[in-house]
């Protein structure tokens, strides 16, 4: 309250002020609606992130690039900083992390999905095969078809599939459903079905 | 199969790409996020972005920025009066400002301690700087950061340390810095300090 009656009256006489002089300067400090901003995004970071499988790493590395880039424009935005402007800072702020991480090539990631269980050889020989012939089973499916059959196959549930190409929920299930179905006779036909579980 | 069993084989398939040629830019895959395009541009980045491992890595960072992102902006209108409010009602600010740095320690680890110790807040430091931080019990590491006057990054360290030397060439002009730590528990969360301003003449 004494730090936003401070920087109020700076304000009021026209006294200049320093850049730690606002209360983003303190994160913790939650006089602020900017900051309250930022910590209600971190959150919302986590809880998306999370099922969406993200690692912290990624997240904090997010979060923190928001809050910086929030921190940074706030002299030259008084009065124009809102929620809208860390939507865009979030989004900008993704993109710049995925560049570098394009440059640096960081980390290799690790291959999807270890195999469940033990598997002799002659297992992961047939286990490789069944997989190679379902990727290309999904790759034989209409363009139309295709990435959403491969969202769902993901783990994407069909909000997030309509809500990303803009589709009605309807037509994201039957487009769904009827790429599964072809998904489903293409395996058959290569005598792939009921029973071929892995 | 069923759905379990062609989702299994499904994952198994997809794996990183040698290098990162064929994929589609950033930018490319944020248009996707941000439905901007014709279907099927949209329909071909997508149907790349998920038979490759990185480019769906890319994807879920962008969806969840976007998702985070746009559920704060349906932040209540409240938000922008509330300094106007916090002057008239005076006295019972003071108890919500206390009731929501409780929140706000809940989200980041409750309760803890600013980590920062020196320079404190409005210090006037010498070269070298020398950054020193209270060590954290579960702290696994301490990742310092040393920003300029203008905000920007100007020097970033990870240590176990509780402390970190500034190289001379990162405070190298006289003027306002500021800086802050945050430490990574063992249990994958962290807790972060204030950023403290402080000078260096």
């Amino acid at each position: 309250m004494a730090a936003f009656l401070v920087q109020l009256g700076g304000m009021l006489v026209g006294a200049p002020r320093r850049w730690y002089d606002w209360s983003m300067a303190d994160p913790t400090d939650l006089s602020s609606p900017l900051e309250r901003l930022v910590t209600r995004f971190a959150r919302m970071v986590r809880h998306v992130g999370r099922t969406r499988g993200l690692s912290d790493p990624d997240l904090d590395e997010l979060i923190q690039e928001v809050r910086i880039r929030v921190w940074r424009a706030r002299p030259g935005m008084i009065g124009g900083l809102n929620a809208a402007y860390v939507h865009r800072a979030a989004v900008s702020a993704a993109l710049d992390i995925i560049r570098r991480r394009r440059r640096a090539r960081e980390e290799p990631l690790e291959s999807a999905g270890p195999l469940a269980g033990s598997v002799g050889p002659a297992d992961a020989t047939e286990l490789g095969d069944l997989t190679e012939r379902v990727a290309r089973a999904v790759d034989s499916l209409p363009p139309s078809r295709r990435p959403v059959v491969r969202m769902h196959l993901a783990g994407y549930p069909r909000e997030e599939i309509a809500g990303l190409l803009g589709w009605s929920e309807a037509k994201t299930r039957n487009l769904l459903y009827r790429g599964l179905a072809d998904l489903r006779a293409v395996l058959l036909g290569q005598g792939i079905g009921p029973g071929s579980a892995m | 199969m069923n759905d379990d069993e062609l989702q299994r084989a499904y994952a198994r398939s997809i794996t990183p790409p040698p290098d990162r040629a064929g994929c589609p830019g950033p930018e490319a895959i944020g248009d996707l996020v941000a439905r901007k395009g014709t279907e099927p541009a949209r329909l071909e980045v997508l149907d790349h972005v998920m038979s490759c491992a990185e480019c769906r890595r890319d994807l879920d960072l962008l969806l969840v920025a976007d998702r985070a992102g746009a559920r704060s902006a349906l932040a209540p209108r409240w938000l922008a009066g509330a300094a106007a409010a916090i002057l008239v009602i005076g006295v019972a600010a003071v108890g919500a400002r206390t009731l929501l740095r409780e929140r706000a320690a809940e989200v980041e680890r409750g309760g803890a301690p600013p980590l920062a110790l020196t320079p404190e807040r409005g210090a006037v430091a010498s070269r070298p700087v020398t950054l020193r931080w209270h060590a954290v019990s579960g702290g696994r590491e301490y990742r310092v950061e040393l920003l300029a006057a203008d905000g920007a990054p100007r020097w970033t360290a990870t240590t176990s340390d509780s402390f970190a030397v500034v190289p001379d060439s990162a405070v190298a002009r006289d003027g306002e810095y500021g800086w802050w730590v945050t430490a990574r528990l063992a249990d994958g969360s962290s807790i972060r300090s204030a950023v403290v301003p402080f000078s260096v003449r």
